[in-house]
């Protein structure tokens, strides 16, 4: 009878579950394809660190507490699944767990009773955690979490699987204890009887057995089937709503994207005519987005850790990652059948305007703050890239002050449409001569100074190409510029979606630096380093590409620039993203300023991995922001939280944004911007002198 | 010597300064200069274009030629360099001379070049020069077809002569043809009350050393002393102290005039980026190092609040 119950119950309920499942796997076959189970050992290390590891959620300091909870929610449900399988194999067999390797009453070293520990412990562990969750929802409320029933129903139901299952051992002990039932517990002459084994649910034994014989065999068979009925009514629940992620978490984990910290922008087709007539260059639609993206939207639990991280959140601006996935799932929801039928959406709707709003695309710095803090790994910006490359090269609806940046790129190779003729002028108010290279260089040249239009031709970042230079040179090394043969690195076409100005600058310079035989390569450009070291490979152009505070760093630890600190005051590094986020470096630029720094330099509270972007990349340097508050005065803000007298910088955007910030605070008198190669050059010993250590 | 007829452009019920640059240049290199003029109350401005070199004036003054109407406009202008027996029209490379230009080439069956920076007649044939490959070169062109040939030029490649005082010789041409298909209905201007950024002569623009909306009413009367617009940085704009639509520079409005003033803006390149081919720069900025200074004519290091009284001062008195 029992077996009979409950193969109809799980036949139903798994019918069900495969339904809902299947409905979204057939969606997903329908999206874009994407090859993402390439290098398997890899992605199962991502699956162990990020998934059973869970980072994410405990590494940060800020989100320790929270991201602890979670953490053992996690395993809680790990510990139980198994305990799942023994209750549900109880139905068939009385005594299931006799059969399973390992867990029987014999099993060496009583591992058996020892699980009967664990699981009895971790059901009260989940409930405790399951109180704090309801609380930080109830009463501390923080602000990425925004109450729903959807939460405390889900919260409900895990604190049901656990109660119930809490009351069946405790009824069950007292049966045998009491009333001398025999219902197959472990039992063993070494280790004793279960109920030894479970402090917990023995306890609320002692508690309920005043109840009697009836109310107790009642609970052991309604305690059984409620939980039974349970986790049947949670399996089928969660596909439909935003904890889909107890399902699709570990998968996303495991197809996240390997190395560069996101999927590059995909190189696109250009001369595809069909793709052009089919509008199908970036992501006009919503089926255009790939079967991972739209994997990634749907294990979205709109936690929000990248709210309180996005610095256009932060800003009130319109863009919040956690409601972008929201809208985009319940649009997918939406044209499910439609797209599963078709293999298109219908046109009620469009993706950009109607879902997405235009302010909320253009928001994005592409800082990847929020990728950095997604705990199952979500990708927010190649979509948002994928979005606007629709939008710029077919509906051509990008903000209008792009259009004399675009101008500038395609007639002059900067953004100002400056003569190209002058992008090596900079140099000239050196008191040494930088040679430019015309031909294939020779043994005799080190490193090719990639320069940037900023560097180029910004006053303020000339005096940063113009510290490098000496920097090279006051260490001896043999370094060569390309002139007026260098163009913009085609970072910010990029960003902005304009994807056939990016391949036409990319093409050029790749073709340059090739023809030359370049091989290493220095700049200070952060925007310039990411697009040559991670985006110019796609075009055949591979090189070994260093930030100028990587390769001054090196210049320093080699002994070939000595350092004796003189800056003056308090000294905090603001990290560029692509510098830090997109290329993982952190260090050096920070040891640079700790060598040049009088006191030691100190830490804004978004700092290395979460640092706070200046609100200048993703081109939204050449955007107007009319938005809520300015993201740089808010960075200045946080400067200004620990005293900082200097802000030192690594990337000519960072450097106008936060200078700007500065003086619009009214404290240019008070703080300075420095980039690093500055620092340096102020800071070179004379001989003689020692470095001093902190 | 040629017989060149030039279209004008009227805006606001006054004949564009691009219009007269080219009659300027007709005169200074002696050719025959006529004009035509469309519109809908404009015959007024014939004495203009007559004290600016126009021997002769075609008037197409008409009310359905009020707002611009591609097929009658290229009917009026057609019309007009039939009876000049014009060897050449020249037209502004505007927006009105970009529209019309090329229909009107069409419609004579002439030779044509746009957006010329240089044009020498000489003989039957004409020489243009133009920017070319997004600037990256100049072009020449020799326009060889015979009979009449169209072309566009840039505003501000040649330069306006004085007027003199001349009532014009106006032909009054006929009826405006054209089944008028494409009718302009109603041309929508936002109404700043002030001289436009685009259009002035000069400008004065403020930035952050202002520091506050007071300080932008301290240099207003600058700029009304001058008879110039009034502009801003992005600083100014950012902090809400003037609207966007005076915003100079990279993401605002790109001005090119004769004379600018900068005024307490320390430079930044998306400032420069909208005003650096201005003709002439002064700025006013207390830091000598200000990036402003590179690109200035003429630089004075010094506390605004103080230099700009006495500037106005001297205007005033340069004026009366």
């Amino acid at each position: 009878m029992q077996a009979e119950l409950m193969t109809l119950a799980l036949v139903a309920a798994l019918a069900v579950f495969a339904y809902s499942v299947g409905t979204k796997v057939r969606l997903f076959a329908r999206m874009a394809p994407e090859n993402r189970i390439d290098r398997p050992w890899r992605r199962l290390g991502l699956l162990f660190r990020i998934g059973l590891g869970q980072s994410k959620l405990v590494a940060r300091r800020k989100e320790r507490s929270a991201g602890a909870m979670h953490f053992f929610i996690f395993w809680g449900f790990m510990v139980l699944a198994l305990r799942e399988i023994i209750l549900f194999g109880n139905a068939y067999h009385p005594g299931f767990q006799e059969l399973l390797p390992l867990l029987g009453s014999d099993s060496p070293l009583g591992l058996g009773f020892l699980y009967t520990f664990l699981y009895d412990l971790t059901e009260v562990v989940v409930l405790a955690m399951v109180a704090i969750a309801v609380y930080r929802r109830l009463v501390i409320r923080p602000r990425r979490l925004d109450l729903n029933v959807e939460g405390l129903v889900i919260l409900g139901l895990i604190l049901g699987v656990v109660v119930t299952d809490l009351f069946y051992d405790a009824a069950k002990f007292n049966l045998v204890a009491l009333w001398g039932q025999d219902l197959h517990l472990l039992h063993s002459p070494v280790f004793g009887a279960e109920r030894t084994w479970a402090p917990f649910a023995s306890l609320l034994a002692t508690g309920i057995a005043p109840w009697g014989h009836a109310i107790n065999a009642g609970l052991v068979e309604f305690g059984y089937w409620l939980h039974v009925g349970v986790i049947l009514v949670f399996l089928n629940l969660l596909p439909l709503g935003k904890h889909a992620h107890v399902i699709s978490a570990l998968p996303n984990v495991f197809f996240g994207s390997l190395g560069y910290p996101h999927t590059p922008a995909a190189l696109l087709d250009l001369e595809d005519e069909k793709a052009w007539e089919n509008e199908a260059l970036g992501v006009t639609r919503v089926e255009q987005l790939t079967w991972k993206q739209g994997l990634d939207v749907y294990t979205c639990t709109e936690c929000g850790r990248c709210y309180d991280i996005c610095p256009t959140y932060v800003t009130k601006k319109p863009l919040a990652l956690k409601w972008m996935n929201d809208a985009l799932r319940h649009y997918l929801e939406e044209e499910a059948d439609h797209i599963i039928a078709t293999g298109r959406s219908s046109d009620a709707r469009q993706l950009v305007g109607d879902v997405i709003r235009h302010d909320t695309l253009w928001s994005c710095t592409t800082c990847r703050a929020c990728e950095e803090v997604c705990p199952v790994s979500i990708e927010h910006v190649p979509r948002i890239i994928a979005m606007r490359q629709a939008q710029t090269l077919m509906q051509e609806q990008y903000p209008k002050e792009l259009t004399p940046t675009f101008r500038g790129l395609e007639q002059n190779a900067n953004p100002w449409n400056i003569g190209y003729d002058k992008r090596a002028d900079w140099a000239a108010e050196l008191d040494f001569e930088v040679p430019i290279l015309t031909e294939p260089p020779t043994e005799a040249v080190d490193v090719l100074m990639w320069v940037g239009c900023m560097g180029s031709f910004d006053k303020r970042s000339q005096k940063v190409a113009q510290a490098t230079a000496r920097l090279l040179q006051q260490a001896g090394v043999s370094f060569a510029i390309l002139g007026t043969a260098e163009k913009c690195s085609g970072d910010l076409a990029r960003r902005s979606g304009n994807e056939m100005l990016y391949q036409a600058l990319a093409r050029e310079n790749v073709e340059t630096l090739n023809g030359l035989g370049v091989q290493h390569v220095v700049t200070q450009c952060p925007h310039c380093l990411n697009a040559l070291k991670n985006e110019y490979p796609q075009l055949e152009g591979r090189y070994e590409v260093f930030h100028h505070s990587q390769y001054i760093a090196r210049l320093v630890d080699e002994g070939r620039l000595t350092l004796a600190p003189s800056v003056e005051g308090t000294v905090t590094f603001h990290d560029p993203c692509y510098l830090g986020r997109y290329n993982r470096e952190y260090d050096a630029p920070r040891k640079l300023v700790g060598a040049t720094a009088k006191e030691a330099p100190v830490e804004m509270r978004r700092s290395r991995n979460e640092s706070f972007c200046c609100g200048a990349g993703g081109a939204r340097m050449w955007m107007e922001e009319n938005i809520g508050r300015r993201v740089n005065e808010e960075r200045v803000r946080q400067a200004v939280e620990v005293g900082a007298t200097t802000i030192a910088v690594g990337c000519p955007f960072c450097m106008t944004m936060i200078d700007d910030g500065v003086r619009q605070s009214g404290r240019d008198d008070e703080i300075k911007v420095k980039d690093v190669a500055e620092l340096v050059l102020e800071s070179l010993a004379k001989p003689g002198t020692e470095p001093v250590q902190h | 010597m040629s017989n060149v007829l030039v279209v004008a452009e009227v805006k606001g019920g006054a004949v564009r300064k691009p219009t007269l640059e080219l009659l300027g240049k007709l005169k200074q290199d002696g050719h025959t200069a006529s004009a035509v003029l469309i519109g809908s109350g404009v015959q007024a401005q014939a004495d203009t274009l007559a004290g600016h070199g126009a021997a002769k004036v075609y008037v197409a003054d008409d009310a359905a030629l009020a707002n611009y109407a591609q097929d009658r406009y290229v009917a009026a202008a057609a019309d007009a360099a039939g009876q000049a027996q014009a060897d050449m029209v020249w037209l502004s490379a505007s927006e009105f001379g970009k529209a019309l230009g090329p229909a009107l080439a069409a419609r004579l069956g002439a030779a044509f070049a746009a957006d010329c920076t240089d044009v020498t007649i000489s003989g039957d044939a004409a020489e243009v020069m133009r920017p070319a490959m997004a600037t990256k070169v100049r072009q020449k062109l020799r326009l060889k077809k015979p009979g009449v040939k169209v072309v566009t030029v840039r505003s501000g490649a040649f330069d306006a002569q004085p007027a003199e005082a001349k009532s014009a010789d106006v032909a009054t041409l006929a009826a405006p043809a054209g089944d008028g298909r494409i009718v302009v209905k109603e041309v929508v201007q936002e109404d700043t009350g002030r001289v436009d950024l685009g259009d002035a002569a000069t400008v004065v623009s403020v930035g952050r050393g202002v520091r506050g909306p007071e300080g932008v009413e301290f240099v207003q009367p600058l700029a009304d002393a001058l008879g110039a617009a009034y502009g801003a940085s992005r600083a100014v704009v950012d902090s809400g102290w003037m609207p966007f639509e005076l915003q100079v520079g990279q993401t605002g409005r790109v001005v090119t005039p004769d004379v600018y003033f900068a005024i307490g803006i320390s430079g930044a390149i998306q400032h420069l980026a909208g005003m650096s081919g201005s003709k002439l720069i002064i700025a006013v900025n207390k830091d000598p190092d200000a990036p402003i200074f590179s690109v200035a004519d003429y630089g004075i290091v010094g506390d605004l609040f103080k230099v700009v009284p006495v500037l106005i001062e001297e205007i005033k008195k340069h004026k009366s």
